[in-house]
């Protein structure tokens, strides 16, 4: 039973990382790669202005805190023993973050009222 | 803005949403058959195999059409929320951003599903397989929330 209580303790912290990861620059002001998809340009920066996009220098945080951790978390555990009990917990923890996560992104999102940009000359509603 | 700006991959756009709906057709019936057989393993009846195949469905299902999305995003962004939805239709911006948040929020639980269904045995070990369906049932869940989402939000614009 090694192997597989590993792998889920390893998925369990990678995915506890993950979600953590993801949700940190919405509490602290970490620099972040953001595009900028009229000027096709990607800036490293706490905040971006005009229409910019994080999701993807968000993801790519998440990714790499979620492979690092999850790497030696199963590093850690693999060979040991480990109770039904501990993996209980790491599995409810994990799904509960990412609940939890999940909750806060609604919670920020389904409120917000977006300041659109002036509308350009060119443009020509289909 | 004086000229239109060339958006990366703004003249495959609709291509690629068209690809990235069908690899969301693919994704939310393997999710649901894969939930149906974690809920086989937890009720005794273990299809261990179609399991297997499900969860490997879902992962690469799941990734294609994640990359598939981040490859339209900017032309979403700038032609679709920037231009229209955060003018006329505020919901479908936040909406969407939702939607995107959950998606990879429930990337991970379906690759830890995928991983845990090659090397778990649901016949002998009962405390991994409760865990191993409650990843599928929220991964399942994700998904259908996502699919729904998308199309509301296409109905109101698409790229």
């Amino acid at each position: 039973m090694g192997k597989p209580h590993a792998v889920l303790v390893a998925s369990c912290v990678a995915t506890l990382a993950f979600a953590l990861a993801f949700v940190v620059p919405s509490f602290v002001a970490v620099p972040m790669l953001w595009y900028h998809p009229a000027d096709r340009d990607w800036t490293f920066e706490v905040k971006a202005s005009g229409i910019a996009m994080d999701f993807y220098g968000r993801c790519t945080w998440a990714v790499l805190a979620s492979g690092l951790l999850g790497a030696g978390g199963y590093f850690v555990v693999r060979g040991r023993r480990i109770s039904s009990r501990l993996l209980a917990v790491l599995t409810v923890w994990a799904i509960a973050v990412a609940i939890l996560v999940m909750a806060f992104v609604v919670w920020r999102l389904v409120h917000r009222e977006p300041v659109p940009p002036p509308i350009p000359s060119w443009y020509q509603p289909r | 803005m004086a000229d239109e700006p060339t958006i990366f991959l703004a003249s495959a756009a609709r291509v690629i949403v068209m690809l990235h709906a069908a690899c969301a057709i693919v994704l939310v019936g393997a999710a649901t058959h894969h939930s149906l057989v974690a809920l086989g393993y937890l009720r005794g009846v273990y299809k261990v195999q179609l399991g297997r195949i499900y969860a490997a469905t879902v992962a690469a299902a799941w990734l294609v059409t994640f990359t598939l999305g981040c490859l339209a995003y900017p032309t979403f962004r700038f032609s679709v929320r920037a231009l229209y939805l955060d003018r006329y239709e505020p919901w479908g911006s936040n909406l969407f951003d939702i939607k995107e948040s959950f998606a990879a929020l429930g990337l991970p639980f379906a690759i830890a599903a995928f991983v845990l269904s090659r090397v778990m045995q649901p016949k002998e070990d009962r405390a991994l397989v409760i865990c191993y369906a409650a990843m599928v049932f929220l991964a399942t869940a994700v998904v259908w929330f996502d699919v729904i989402s998308g199309i509301f939000i296409t109905m109101a614009k698409g790229v």
